[in-house]
């Protein structure tokens, strides 16, 4: 079925997906960089800022695009970021076609 | 948030020691994702902290029972195995499981390894591959592939390396697993495989070592390294270990044992329990 | 029966000039043409008859041959391609090797393309019996190789039409292969609500049918994959097909746990884009097998990195794995049926309609998504800017069809279902006014005209001409259309709140590929052509292939399933015979004459000669062979027999055709496949060219050596026509390259030798492409009228050594 999909789908705004916090430890951060390389979402990219360790942590672009699959968690060698579920907001609205 | 708060926010803050935190590790260095995965594999599993014991040797790895918030020993190089096996016997109801380097499982402690496997001893082996002696300043050892540069080999090394999983193999081993750091889901679930079979178990996870052999053979930086096994690695499940090498354009990575056999406790407790039976029998 | 020992004999040929009831008699005299024929050399008998196909006239060829001792036959009648077996059959029968017969075509290439022209048609008809006789003296009496069949079918597409074909064949007893692209079988049916004229739910009847295949022993499902390679020959073709990996195995219970936790929500395909799936998903709540399928290109587990593990913890039967390969099978069948579906247009391209820029424009198939209570809005027609009931609706017919700017052909089904959503709409919603823009309402089938009067009669508005234009009204959403409606010559300008565009079928995106695999040809839409409209209309020319459904052109289900009935049973005769004749006209080496230089080996498209250098053997596997006739052109030695179209055989003829004023006459060399089935099509479509065109038959324009193109000019030929396949489309793979290279070297050698190079003419032209032959002979007859004596003198002189 090859046509493109231009519409926006009926059911966009009534399905619910998990809204995503991703907390970064700036200080613990000694700047590997496999955060930045390997989230699929590509929501995280180098800081400007120097932290305590003198590297560049990660900081978030789009939270918004954080898609919750914990890979960062997952990868991070020092235990300096993780992202968890937003609680408590409305959570509604869905991720664009990548 | 104050930064130390955060830490404790962590969804693994509770596995870890946190007056020994942050670890000394290098940047990049895989031995933190080794701990990680093997954090969050004991946290799907709901383990019983108090049951799970981690016996590590000398190396850079060697650290890591420091920093694991259950009952761990530090011991001498290349004498995890032993030690492991000493605690698993006198309580059996320990999940023991040993993390320790390259250079000490196998190199020095290389005979204590395939005895308890052919024995079978119900210990669960996690060794962090490095290709080098890391902490003492990168010396070739058991895994240094042939031709790399080491300190002590400055003309190149001209020993051939072990393969792990076929020596593990070949040994008796009854679960047998190797991964890259980059394949953190699926070491964490061949991590909770080990602690739930019965028998000895090795993972051998394939680590970046940034500072010292990445850096002395030209790897590049560590995510140049991880970048790297993403393109070289395969997936072959149930591969002939014999032939599931680690070649510079080639690491198969999988599943490669999985079977059953009764464990060395085991059979001692049976085997105890019988002959007192028949003692009592007697009299 | 007894084959006669016919070739060392003196030729004692019987010659039947056919009338074809007025078909050829009102034409060309054929009175004349028989007294013409009964004097040419080696013909015994020459007679004429009203229908020689009839079995009164097939009798009379059996009794001749009998009681005459007839050892040759030639029946000058209607194209070769459409009777030759049943003449080769009839002779057979009397005793008389059936390679031993030959035709003349004067109806489809003479008496119906030159019906102005009866004094040239009658020389025309007089010439081709007389290149008939020349070649039918020469011909040798063959036995044919026999190939088994492999009792298996494989059915490409998983739509209505391949899953009836499947099923006729699996209950017949016939092990079949069942490839779909898609994650499920369905097709289009399952996207439909209702169907016509019945009304009935059309996944309703259509589930039952996906589930039989789905349980069928003798049918193996492959869906998620594709075809990738095609060797082989009829009842022996080994075809390759790619299995995509799912991610996901057969122990997947379709719990939907997966799809609940992915991350990744995007349009899906199955509603065209009005609703979403996640990036592991089940195509639809039918689907069969109802395994669910992960969309790697969306899923965040990229590049071999497992990012993301959510639906992996969900599953509680752990059926999801995502180290699965793709798997390439090699499948080894006896016969293939095509039935690849249908895609809509897109109507994006109709920039006055909209479409894109208004939202409350929509397709008949957004439309049925709609409707279905199993779609994104639950069975409500909500339009999709404020998703409230419409109170107004206009369809337009004819997107995309009848047109030039879209296609030039019409859908088929397009007016029907329109009757049907309205009909639908009234059912749901009475109040609803709907009007329905067209230009013909063609309902033509069983029960379709009830269903027409049964809209109007609930008050559907029906209005002749399509509104040139839609706008829409910035506030409200709504649209204006405005058009002339051409019964009451008023114009109109009507404002509905949605617009449905109804728009027509193409054929599927993969046609272009499948058509390459099996050298199928396609019509200028792009739908498979059939062997034969009337006769064969589920046969592809390519033997044992088979079509069915829209593949071959556009139609409703009803005559889908029909179609793919009929394609099953036509593989079913193929495989009950379970073997079938190889023709005879695979050429044999001479090794006399052979130098062993490997150039017949090479241009073989089928790898079917082998040359040993060493040994100084050449053989030809004859089974493998297709009988393009490259290598004999090739072949400047003399080394290789190419039966039933030698090079004496092809002389003969050349020579017969230009005995006579050859310098106003252009020569032919068609190929079976194409041009001459285009000439055939010219024939069968009336359209009339000049008559001094004679065409002499080839299997394939590879077997047309120099030398036959040197020989006409040397005997004065006005001009000669080398016509063959287009370039990609040889139904012989790539043969007609070797054509294109040999006409560029003649075309060079003419220039040096001083002979006008546009009498040498090279077209390319597909079965369908009648009016193209016609345009070129037409075209040629300029160069023709500007020849002097010198001129055909000079070229005589300059080619006569051949």
């Amino acid at each position: 079925m090859p046509q493109k999909l231009w519409r926006e789908p009926l059911d966009a705004q009534k399905t619910k997906l998990p809204k995503a916090e991703i907390c970064i430890i700036t200080d613990l951060c000694k700047g590997c960089g496999f955060c930045i390389e390997f989230c699929p979402k590509n929501v995280l990219e180098q800081s400007e800022q120097l932290n305590k360790k003198g590297k560049h942590p990660p900081e978030v672009t789009d939270e918004s695009s954080c898609a919750l699959c914990g890979f960062c968690t997952a990868i991070c060698p020092e235990f300096a970021i993780f992202v968890v579920e937003k609680k408590g907001e409305n959570n509604v609205g869905n991720e664009e076609k990548e | 948030m104050k930064e130390a708060d955060l830490m404790l926010k962590h969804p693994l803050a509770k596995y870890l020691r946190q007056e020994r935190m942050p670890h000394i590790w290098c940047e990049g260095c895989g031995n933190g994702i080794l701990l990680n995965s093997f954090l969050e594999g004991l946290d799907e599993l709901k383990q019983n902290l108090d049951r799970i014991v981690v016996v590590s040797g000398i190396g850079c790895i060697g650290r890591a029972a420091g920093y694991i918030n259950v009952d761990s020993f530090h011991t001498t190089h290349g004498r995890a195995i032993p030690f492991a096996t000493g605690v698993k016997l006198a309580n059996p109801n320990l999940k023991v499981v040993v993390i320790s380097g390259d250079g000490d499982l196998f190199a020095i402690g290389g005979n204590h390894f395939i005895h308890a496997a052919r024995r079978n001893v119900d210990i669960k082996v996690i060794c962090a591959n490095n290709f080098n002696y890391g902490m003492t300043g990168g010396q070739y050892g058991p895994t240094t592939p042939l031709g790399s540069w080491t300190t002590t080999t400055p003309y190149g090394n001209i020993e051939h390396p072990f393969n792990l999983v076929h020596l593990a193999a070949a040994s008796g081993a009854v679960y047998v697993a190797r991964w890259t750091t980059l394949q953190v889901r699926r070491l964490k679930n061949s991590i909770k495989k080990a602690l739930q079979k019965e028998g000895f178990s090795l993972v051998e996870v394939i680590s970046p070592c940034p500072e010292i052999f990445d850096r002395y053979n030209k790897l590049g930086t560590a995510v140049d390294v991880m970048k790297w096994f993403k393109l070289i690695s395969q997936v072959k499940h149930g591969y002939d270990p014999a032939k599931a090498e680690v070649a510079k354009n080639k690491i198969i990575v999988g599943e490669f044992v999985d079977i059953e056999k009764p464990s060395y406790g085991r059979l001692l407790r049976e085997m105890t329990a019988n002959v007192q039976d028949k003692l009592k029998g007697e009299k | 029966m007894v084959d006669r020992e016919s070739s060392k004999e003196e030729p004692r040929i019987g010659v039947y000039i056919c009338h074809c009831g007025l078909n050829i008699a009102g034409t060309v005299d054929v009175e004349e043409v028989t007294r013409f024929a009964s004097t040419l050399p080696n013909v015994i008998i020459s007679k004429d008859n009203r229908y020689t196909c009839s079995d009164q006239g097939q009798q009379l060829i059996k009794n001749d041959i009998k009681e005459n001792n007839l050892n040759r036959i030639v029946v000058a009648s209607c194209s070769p391609r459409l009777h030759e077996p049943t003449f080769r059959k009839a002779c057979e029968e009397a005793g008389l090797n059936k390679y031993l017969f030959e035709m003349a075509n004067i109806r489809e290439h003479c008496s119906w393309v030159h019906l102005n022209d009866k004094i040239e048609a009658t020389q025309k008809a007089k010439d081709l019996v007389k290149a008939a006789v020349a070649k039918v003296a020469l011909l040798e009496p063959a036995i044919e190789a026999e190939v088994p069949i492999t009792r298996k079918t494989l059915v490409i597409g998983g739509g209505i039409a391949g899953i009836q074909a499947a099923l006729d064949l699996a209950d017949t007893g016939y092990e079949v292969y069942l490839v779909e692209r898609e994650a499920s079988i369905g097709g289009r049916m399952a996207q439909i609500d209702k169907t016509f004229p019945t009304m009935d739910c059309s996944i309703c009847i259509l589930a039952p049918k996906m589930s039989d295949v789905g349980h069928h022993p003798n049918i193996t499902l492959l869906t998620n994959s594709e075809v990738k390679e095609v060797r082989g020959y009829i009842g022996n073709f080994k075809v390759k097909v790619l299995k995509k990996p799912r991610y996901v195995t057969d122990d997947c219970s379709a719990c939907n746990e997966c799809s609940e936790v992915c991350p990744v929500n995007i349009p899906n395909e199955f509603d065209v884009g009005l609703a979403t799936r996640r990036a592991i998903y089940t195509p639809f709540a039918q689907a069969v097998p109802s395994t669910y399928v992960v969309d790697k290109e969306v899923c965040l587990n990229k590049e071999g990195i497992m990012a993301c593990d959510k639906c992996i913890i969900a599953c509680e039967r752990q059926a999801i794995n995502f180290d699965m390969e793709p798997e390439t099978l090699e499948l080894e069948v006896g016969t293939i049926i095509v039935a690849t579906g249908a895609d809509v247009y897109d109507p994006s391209a109709l920039l006055n309609y909209g479409y894109t820029r208004y939202l409350n424009v929509i397709t008949s198939l957004e439309f049925e998504r709609l409707i279905n209570a199993g779609g994104p809005s639950g069975g409500s027609l909500i339009r999709p800017s404020d998703m409230k009931i419409p109170e107004s609706v206009a369809f337009i017919q004819c997107v995309g069809s009848r047109s030039e700017k879209g296609n030039p052909y019409c859908s088929n089904v397009c007016c029907m279902n329109t009757i049907k959503d309205s009909l639908l709409i009234k059912e749901h919603w009475p109040r609803v006014q709907i009007y329905v823009f067209y230009v013909d309402m063609r309902t033509f089938g069983k029960g379709f005209e009830d269903l027409y009067r049964r809209a109007k009669e609930k008050g559907v508005i029906f209005i002749r001409g399509l509104p040139a234009e839609v706008v829409e009204e910035r506030k409200t959403r709504n649209l204006w259309l405005t058009g002339e409606n051409t019964l009451q010559n008023k114009l109109y300008k009507v404002n509905v709140d949605m617009v449905i565009l109804s728009v027509g079928i193409q054929p599927c995106q993969d046609s272009e590929a499948i058509q390459r695999f099996f050298t199928l040809s396609r019509t200028n839409d792009g739908f498979f052509m059939e062997a034969h409209p009337k006769l064969r209309p589920v046969d592809a020319p390519t033997g044992g292939v088979f079509l069915a459904g829209c593949a071959e052109s556009p139609k409703d289900i009803k005559d889908s399933v029909t179609q793919a009935s009929a394609a099953a049973a036509r593989a079913g005769i193929l495989m009950a015979q379970g073997k079938v004749t190889v023709e005879a006209i695979t050429p044999k080496p001479i090794p006399e004459n052979c130098r062993v230089c490997g150039l017949c080996a090479q241009v073989c498209p089928y790898n079917a000669i082998i040359v040993d250098k060493e040994n100084k053997l050449v053989e030809v596997i004859e089974a493998a062979c297709a009988g393009c006739g490259t290598c004999g052109a090739e072949c400047q030695f003399g080394a290789l027999h190419m039966r039933h179209f030698t090079d004496d055989q092809i002389m003969t003829q050349i020579d017969a055709l230009t005995e006579d004023d050859a310098s106003k006459k252009i020569i032919a060399f068609c190929c079976n496949w194409c041009a001459y089935a285009g000439a055939d099509f010219a024939g069968v479509s009336r359209i009339q060219y000049p008559p001094n065109v004679r065409i002499i038959r080839t299997m394939c324009s590879g077997r047309i050596s120099s030398k036959f193109i040197e020989h006409a000019l040397s005997r004065g030929a006005g001009a000669v026509l080398v016509a063959g396949c287009h370039p990609g489309d040889c139904h012989y793979i790539g043969a007609n390259y070797q054509t294109k290279k040999r006409v560029e070297r003649l075309w060079k050698k003419m220039e040096r030798l001083g002979v006008n190079k546009s009498r040498l003419q090279l077209l390319w032209a597909s079965a369908a492409e009648g009016e193209r032959i016609a345009s070129k002979i037409n075209e040629m007859q300029v160069t023709l009228k500007g020849l002097t004596t010198k001129e055909v003198e000079k070229a005589r002189e300059a080619f006569s050594d051949n």
